[in-house]
């Protein structure tokens, strides 16, 4: 049997009520108000696609052995470089063994359930074992049309095998048609889109009903055999449409989260498929599908297994974890629709040392500190003597990861003269559980939130970016926790 | 078995710029304002001085690399002159430089000079940490500001002792009233002007839970000395008070503060070693009865509060009581920052050293005019760059010569 | 030791009542990193009573550490009778105030507050009897 073992999610914490966006735009636009209900997910402006995917794997890899992931398939439309493969700074933010396949897949909103087939097909022809698979958006869009206000930002992860498999792999169906809904050219920010109602009766209302069919002719399964069935589609009425014409009913369609967090892009079927399985008992099928230049529909079958799943954030745990995006205006200059002044000792020349960031990769981006073997100190970063005043050993330094321990804050402040997108900048010294400390950023806080002693978790953050040269730079940053 | 540089050097001459946003002249004009009084204080030619130091920090703003812009501005004669940089410390770190080169007996008169130019930048304050900036913290470490950094320390130091963070701000405040009340008195002061505890207490915060009074600002200045053996001094002096330097110490994190889990971060680990050190080396067995007077590095007001205790004169996690007591005021037991401070007078970081040792140099002379502490005997100077778990620390007490 | 800074509140007429000093308005209160300056007096109906706030602007210009600044609001509390006829030597106008010592309400006025001006930052004017 081979099939999902294990799932994570990430939306990120803020939202925009869509009447913010209304409010500040609808006297350019005033159609969307048809639309604009409910909230989208927002990234904070140190989040992007790359650092959504790692959020989701580390949820997915919870109680997981990384040692044993053997493919990492990261699927987006959105990753931040062109050239220089996404899913490898993934794998190292994830310390994942460097004896592993690694690549990215992109350019299709179809992107995550076409890396799901792949990757089971590999697991299924036995070339691998352990498959990590994350989808991760973070579609850019102009202000002031429909899209801003169907798109949300979002991750999820499966980890795919044939041990303690939760959920077995029945099959799959892909159909691929060039319908251009929208497309972006080469060196573009933004989409070009057409009519929506061409897209909406010739592409999902055709498309998504045909891969269907079809994955239920191979299976030999008809549709009341599912359960859950899980597709994209952000006009929400053309949503129950077509779950109408597939003879769904209302408990088997899977909403399309428009009201919760928008469409996710690349990673909406994942996310999808997550839910799915939050809510899904033992015996429950699931059918999946991703929409873009075609179809892809895929079945699973719950298994016994989902009862021992460790507990995780997930989908739904995220969707909980919520914090208001107080203005339209943030959100724009969170997505640089919006250029503002930084002053000059705002500009931060220079570049970025490849060689020192490949020396240090698993330091920067794994956040691997250092063991002393002869006191057991953990310490950060590593260095060659011993940091514990009544040690002082040299050389006996093993690897000590820090990425998934609790801290507690030592020290803190909310620095106003600091330049940083969202001011205060908030950061402090943050004393790990078991041993070590370091200075961090704080984020997805606010100040009045932060106290001595509160205890932080780990996440992975865009740090900087680097207009003039294209680089992004990812580091950790410190998430306090309330009740912690 | 060293015993340090006590009564070994002497202090002939000193000098100091205005400080403050000197945009009519640059940093050679600054180092000529500090040198002319210092040499013409001092009673002795310029083709005298036989080495020299030079202490500037931000090179890449101000005067540039070496130690070319004092030989070149002075025209001294073709002697060694050597450029320190040490943060906070390079002004101070210019002097011990000059002071064990006379103690050694390698030379008999030489310069300490700092000097540091920050209104050229078109911005307000330093420049930022980044990529140029030598080391790679910056891809990992946060974008901290140094308010941010001390406003760190008094979160935790407030945890530590207990002390609700509305009584740790008016003790701050009232560490700042004081200050601003010197600077009044002091032509030399960037900023003159008294403010009210309420002033204090109002102001908005720049970095929690620092406000606008509790932190320092940049300015332009330069100051000078002129050190030799206390024999010279005395043929050169023969009727005048000497001052000869009682101890120079400096102490230097590694890293436990921030790396090992010791720290509570509730004092400076190397003031509180340096001070220590520097009292041996003086002889002072009880600080809080010996020394007459202090110029602290009172950077942000948390700053000066947590070094009282380092310094072993206030007990640890009490230091507010001395403060709202009064022992540091200008009439108070150990008068702390008669000159105004930093608080009055920016930080040119390379001649604050400086201009703190000027402000006891005169003191000791009985030349402070409106700010003259009475008959005092041993006064103290402090540094501190970089910020509270990772820094340099430097201490220097200066005094009256005892024949 | 108390601080000499506030006699006036010597003179406070009620238990919970304080003699709040009006600062001057549109007039730079200096420090080396910056300064701040109060533009205007507002009184903001709480309940079936008047609160009142005096809204600031700081500019941090010359710190040590770059170039910054914030809105401010300053609640010297609640008013009581006659507010603004007394008068200092100097002229400046006395308001006898409740001022707000309450974290739960303090949290509350702060949100108030910060839903009708653009301000980062809520403080409380705090009387001589918050000295330890």
């Amino acid at each position: 049997m081979i099939g999902v073992v294990s799932y994570g999610g990430y939306i990120p914490r803020l939202r925009l009520d869509r009447m913010a966006i209304y409010r500040t735009l609808g006297w350019f636009t005033p159609a969307t108000l048809a639309v604009a209900q409910g909230e989208r997910s927002v990234c904070n402006w140190d989040e992007d696609s790359l650092s959504m995917a790692v959020e989701a794997s580390r949820d997915c890899l919870a109680g997981m052995d990384r040692k044993k992931v053997d493919a990492l398939y990261l699927c987006s439309t959105t990753l931040p470089y062109a050239d220089r493969q996404n899913a490898g700074i993934a794998a190292t933010a994830l310390n994942l063994p460097a004896e592993m396949a690694t690549a990215d897949i992109t350019s299709c909103q179809r992107a995550g359930t076409t890396g799901l087939i792949t990757a089971l097909e590999a697991i299924g022809g036995g070339s691998r074992k352990a498959a990590l698979v994350a989808a991760s958006d973070r579609r850019e869009t102009r202000g002031g049309y429909f899209y801003e206000m169907w798109f949300g930002d979002g991750a999820a992860s499966v980890l795919l095998g044939s041990q303690d498999v939760i959920a077995e792999y029945l099959g799959s169906h892909s159909i691929t048609y060039d319908l251009a809904d929208h497309y972006r050219g080469a060196q573009k920010r933004f989409d070009y889109m057409w009519e929506e109602r061409w897209v909406r009766e010739e592409g999902y209302a055709k498309f998504i009903p045909q891969a269907i069919e079809g994955l239920l002719q191979k299976t030999g399964l008809s549709i009341s055999d599912f359960a859950h069935v899980a597709y994209p589609c952000f006009f929400t009425r053309e949503h129950r449409n077509i779950g109408k014409r597939l003879g769904l009913n209302k408990d088997q369609l899977l909403g399309n989260l428009h009201l919760e967090c928008g469409e996710t892009g690349a990673a909406h079927p994942l996310v999808l498929l997550v839910t799915a399985l939050e809510r899904a008992n033992p015996g429950d099928r699931i059918l999946v599908a991703g929409f873009g230049q075609g179809c892809d529909a895929l079945a699973f079958r719950v298994t016994g297994a989902i009862r021992s799943l460790p507990p995780r954030r997930g989908i739904a745990g995220s969707l909980a974890r919520k914090a208001p995006l107080d203005s339209y205006a943030k959100f724009a200059r969170f997505r640089d629709l919006l250029d503002l002044e930084y002053g000059i000792r705002g500009e931060l020349g220079g570049q970025t040392p490849m060689t020192a960031l490949y020396r240090d990769r698993k330091m920067i981006l794994g956040l691997m500190g250092a063991r002393c073997t002869a006191c057991q100190t953990p310490q950060f970063p590593p260095q060659p003597y011993c940091v514990n005043p009544e040690c002082g050993a040299f050389d006996q330094m093993e690897e000590y990861h820090f990425s998934e321990r609790l801290g507690r804050v030592v020290m803190y402040t909310g620095d106003r003269l600091a330049v940083t997108t969202d001011p205060p900048a908030i950061y402090g010294l943050v004393q790990f559980e078991g041993g070590g400390r370091m200075l961090l950023d704080f984020t997805d806080c606010a100040l009045e939130e932060v106290s001595v002693g509160l205890g932080v978790r780990m996440s992975f953050r865009k740090r900087w970016y680097d207009k003039e040269r294209g680089y992004t730079g990812y580091f950790w940053k410190a998430v306090p926790q309330a009740n912690a | 078995m060293a015993t340090g540089i006590k009564d070994k050097v002497a202090v002939i001459g000193m000098g100091c710029s205005r400080f403050g946003e000197r945009w009519d002249v640059g940093a050679q004009e600054l180092m000529v304002e500090a040198f002319q009084e210092c040499i013409g204080d001092a009673g002795i030619d310029r083709q005298e001085i036989q080495a020299a130091w030079f202490g500037t920090c931000f090179d890449e703003v101000n005067v540039g690399k070496s130690a070319l812009p004092l030989s070149a501005t002075l025209r001294l004669p073709n002697i060694a002159v050597t450029r320190t940089e040490n943060f906070c410390a390079s002004g101070t770190e210019a002097f011990r430089g000059a002071a064990y080169a006379v103690a050694s007996g390698a030379y008999d008169i030489c310069l300490a000079l700092g000097v540091e130019k920050l209104k050229d930048t078109g911005y307000g304050g330093l420049p930022n940490f980044g990529p140029g900036m030598g080391s790679q913290a910056w891809l990992w470490m946060p974008n901290m500001t140094a308010p941010g950094a001390f406003a760190m320390l008094a979160s935790s130091y407030g945890a530590a002792y207990g002390i609700p963070e509305q009584e740790l701000k008016r003790a701050m405040a009232r560490v700042s009233v004081k200050s601003h009340a010197n600077g009044v008195l002091n032509p030399k002061a960037h900023l003159r002007k008294a403010v009210s505890l309420d002033d204090v207490l109002n102001a908005p915060i720049v970095a929690h839970p620092l406000g606008l009074f509790d932190c320092c600002g940049v300015s332009d200045g330069a100051a000078c000395a002129i050190v030799t053996t206390p024999e010279i001094a005395r043929g050169l002096k023969p009727t005048s008070e000497i001052v000869t330097i009682k101890a120079i110490q400096l102490a230097l994190s590694n890293g436990s503060e921030a790396q090992f889990g010791a720290w509570r971060g509730d004092h400076f680990v190397t003031t509180s070693k340096a001070s220590a050190r520097a009292y041996q080396e003086a002889g002072i067995a009880d600080p809080r009865k010996e020394i007459s007077m202090m110029e602290l590095h009172d950077c942000f007001s948390i700053t000066e509060l947590v070094t009282y205790e380092d310094l072993h004169i206030s007990e640890r996690g009490k230091a507010r009581f001395d403060v709202l007591d009064g022992f540091f005021d200008l009439s108070g037991t150990i008068p702390c920052q008669p000159d105004g401070g930093l608080k009055c007078f920016g930080h040119p970081i390379g001649a604050s050293g400086l201009r703190m040792l000027y402000e006891m140099y005169l003191q000791l002379l009985g030349r402070a005019g409106e700010r003259q502490i009475k008959n005092p005997r041993l006064g103290l100077t402090h540094n501190l760059g970089g910020m509270p778990f990772m820094n340099v620390s430097s201490i220097t007490i200066v005094g009256r010569h005892q024949e | 030791m108390p601080s000499r800074d506030r006699d006036n509140d010597q003179k406070r007429s009620q238990p919970n009542l304080h003699q709040f000093v009006h600062p001057p308005l549109e007039e730079e209160v200096r420090a080396i990193g910056g300064g701040y300056t109060y533009l205007r007096e507002v009184l903001m109906p709480v309940g079936d009573r008047q609160l009142l706030y005096l809204l600031g602007a700081a500019v941090v210009d010359t710190s040590c550490c770059g170039v910054g600044g914030c809105g401010f609001a300053l609640v010297p509390g609640f008013l009581g009778e006659q507010a603004g006829l007394e008068r200092t030597e100097d002229n400046g106008r006395v308001s006898l105030v409740e001022p707000i010592s309450d974290e739960r309400l303090r949290r509350e006025i702060t949100a108030l507050i910060k839903q009708t001006e653009m301000v980062q930052e809520v403080r409380f004017w705090c009387t001589k009897e918050e000295v330890p």
